[in-house]
């Protein structure tokens, strides 16, 4: 089946290559762009540089300052108002939200493209790879496995079978004076046995309508202490329990479920003038910085 | 993703867009075909099939030094036909990096097609992505995938071939580096050795006397883990080889299974896939010396006497050695490994000498491109 799924598709693109080098495509659009369907504003509690507190696993408080945050958001899909599932390709909306290349505002922007017009109630992603997705269809990973291998490979575990890593959290310790001046270093992924992936399902607090004339925007906050201190009915996790410092599975565990705990729609910007992704890409580089620290640490 | 897959057979017509000399299209085609005597393959045929331009640009990548940082070296220099794709006679190898070594030895580029895990310790389940190790190791290549990708990128040899195998146009990305690599390591498959023709029935496969002791040997004595046509059971296992001082990070397959990516050595070193590797084929095991994960030996006769009971070097036992080479003798007490008498191990060596593939170790097709 796969198979002749496949040859269709060579078939096609084959002609597709034969038949058109005139470039228009095949989205069709008024403006000769990529017309953004939607925006997800990801409007993060800190940014890089902040500092904030947490509890380490003998309760005392410690003084952090972020240096690092960032997730691979995968399998996106979206659900109209009479709970028709559209699900977006992966090797369009599969995305990099990286703190460092927020704006002023700790804002980072994502856009969503080739959603069908129409009303929609909700959206959901995963944060992460999945392992039907990561060991699946190699074409359908062409732009998540380029996010991943951005800045020498930050987030791939080359020596894993699940390469992807899902999610950075990275923080400098700024107590000196305690025993253990442990720096915040969690990097989940899939790996020996605990696959940190999740899906984020977020309900809209009104109608989002698509349509070509705009570009709406989904306002969402992202608490990134909240993956320490959920709201319940997640569990807490002291930041020193996961990953160098004897972690527990349970803690990733823990830590990972806490990941559909920090996103919540503020608010949604509905009529938004329509804009194409070709001009939001040459805006985004400009704001790119080259520098790619480096953090191995294996 | 398993498929048991039959015999593709690609015929490809090169249409002739040659203007490179340097491209010397030679003539064959590649088909993958099933040894009769073989397990059923691994590699994933409906994701990537194995064509002959697909093989043909993997070829040319693993011969390719731009895969390494300031373009030092190929995939073939630790992989090298000659010895069956390992590296020539080193333990370790030396990456790019002038006195900078690995950690482990060089495994035989060789039936890929049919194993379940790569690497010693099994860090990879897909052919497909093990390339991001070499490629992005320190010890090894120690490039970006970007950085590949943008000198390739500026090759128009290169385009010209990404677009043909992969039928689009800006075809040159890191999936697709990967699945053409996949492609000609897929397709190296050893399956002519002295000993296939014998269990074959084909000419040229008749063993002597002692061959056929040694078989019966072996069979008895080590086919328990190196077991079938390819010569392991693909289980992880410790063997007894002992920790090597001057590595004290390895630890094996715990690497690999444990859930904590920052997991210290004295963590890992609690578990019981400490100090497990991959039971490895045995197939021209004659050309891959030295042997075992870090190359400890150079000769086959070491590695009977570390299996012996008896002869140094001996078994290390830890907790967990595996059962299979814990046996009481008559007088109910414990011996480690596999009691051998020295005419036995000359003739379990006559036996893995005829296990070496000539005519793969010379095929052209797999041979760098001139
Ligand atoms: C510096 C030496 C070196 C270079 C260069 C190198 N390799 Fe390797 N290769 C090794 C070593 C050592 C191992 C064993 C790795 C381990 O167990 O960690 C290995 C293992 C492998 C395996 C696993 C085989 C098996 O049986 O599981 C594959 C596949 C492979 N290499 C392919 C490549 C490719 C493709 C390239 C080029 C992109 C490459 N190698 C470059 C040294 C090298
Ligand atoms: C209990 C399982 C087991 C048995 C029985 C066993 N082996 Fe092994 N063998 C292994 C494992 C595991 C390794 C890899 C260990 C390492 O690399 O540290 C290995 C490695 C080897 C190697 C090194 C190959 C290479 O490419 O480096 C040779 C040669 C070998 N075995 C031959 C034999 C022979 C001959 C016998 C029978 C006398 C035998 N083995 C019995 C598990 C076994």
């Amino acid at each position: 089946m796969k198979n002749l799924r496949k040859w269709a598709f060579l078939a096609l693109t084959t002609t597709a290559l034969i038949s058109c080098n005139n470039d228009d495509d095949s989205m069709g659009n008024e403006n000769e762009g990529t017309h953004v369907s939607a925006v997800l504003k990801f409007e993060h509690s800190l940014g890089l540089g902040d500092e904030f507190t947490l509890t380490d696993s003998e309760d005392n408080q410690q003084n952090l300052e972020l240096t690092k945050f960032k997730f691979i958001v995968s399998d996106v899909k979206v659900t109209t108002t009479n709970d028709e599932v559209v699900a977006l390709s992966n090797n369009d909306a599969a995305e990099l939200i990286d703190l460092a290349n927020a704006d002023e505002t700790d804002v980072v922007r994502m856009y969503l493209t080739g959603i069908p017009e129409g009303s929609y109630k909700s959206i959901s992603f995963g944060v992460g790879v999945s392992q039907e997705v990561a060991s699946g269809s190699t074409e359908n990973q062409i732009k998540l496995m380029e996010l991943a291998e951005q800045d020498s490979e930050d987030m791939v575990w080359s020596w894993n079978p699940n390469s992807y890593i899902f999610s950075k959290i990275e923080a400098t310790n700024l107590d000196v004076t305690t025993t253990a001046p442990t720096n915040l270093q969690i990097h989940v992924g899939n790996k020996g046995g605990v696959d940190g992936f999740r899906t984020v399902e977020l309900i809209f607090p009104e109608t989002l309508t698509i349509a070509s004339k705009i570009s709406p925007s989904i306002h969402t906050n992202v608490s990134i202490e909240k993956l320490f201190t959920p709201d319940a009915p997640g569990i807490e996790v002291a930041y020193d329990a996961i990953g160098a410092h004897g972690g527990t599975d349970d803690a990733s565990i823990n830590f990972s479920d806490n990941y559909a705990n920090i996103f919540e729609i503020e608010h949604l910007h509905p009529n938004e003038a329509a804009i194409n992704l070709e001009d939001v890409e040459m805006d985004n580089h400009a704001h790119d910085d080259e520098d790619s620290e480096d953090s191995h640490s294996h | 993703m398993k498929y048991n897959t039959i015999l593709f057979v690609f015929l490809l017509v090169m249409v002739s867009c040659g203007q490179d000399e340097e491209e010397v299209y030679t003539d064959f085609e590649i088909s993958f075909e099933q040894p009769a005597n073989f397990p059923a393959t691994t590699y994933d045929f409906e994701d990537n099939p194995i064509t002959t331009d697909g093989f043909i640009l993997g070829r040319k990548l693993f011969y390719d030094n731009r895969l390494s940082l300031n373009n030092g070296i190929s995939c073939a220099e630790c992989h090298n036909q000659s010895h069956a794709f390992t590296h020539h006679g080193h333990d370790l190898s030396e990456g790019v990096h002038a006195g900078v070594v690995g950690t482990r030895n060089s495994q035989p580029i060789q039936n890929l097609a049919f194993l379940e895990d790569f690497t010693w310790d099994g860090a990879k389940e897909m052919l497909f992505d093990q390339p991001l190790i070499p490629i992005t190791e320190e010890v090894e290549m120690d490039e970006t995938m970007e950085n590949v990708i943008a000198k390739l990128k500026e090759d128009s040899v290169y385009q010209e071939l990404f677009t043909a195998v992969f039928q689009s146009e800006d075809a040159i990305n890191s999936v697709n580096l990967l699945n053409a690599l996949s492609q000609f390591m897929g397709a190296m498959v050893s399956s002519n050795s002295k000993y296939d023709k014998y269990v074959r029935g084909e000419v040229g496969g008749s063993f002597t006397d002692l061959e056929k002791e040694g078989l019966a040997l072996f069979q008895q004595k080590c086919a328990n883990c190196h077991s079938g046509e390819l010569f392991t059971n693909q289980e992880f296992i410790n063997n007894g080889i002992g920790e090597n001082s001057s590595l004290p990070d390895e630890t094996g397959r715990a690497r690999i299974n444990s859930p904590n990516p920052f997991a210290t050595v004295e963590e890992l070193k609690t578990r019981d896939d400490y100090y497990q590797f991959r039971v490895p084929s045995l197939r021209n095991v004659i050309k891959t010396y030295p042997y075992m994960h870090d190359g400890r030996f150079v000769m086959l006769s070491k590695v009977l006497d570390f299996y012996d009971d008896d002869t140094y070097p001996l078994i290390t036992k830890m907790d967990n050695l595996d059962s299979r080479l814990i046996q009481t003798n008559s007088n109910g007490e414990e011996i480690l490994g596999i009691p051998m008498t020295e005419g036995e191990k000359v003739a379990i060596l006559a036996f893995l000498e005829t296990l070496t593939d000539n005519e793969f170790i010379n095929d052209e097709r797999f041979a760098k491109p001139n």
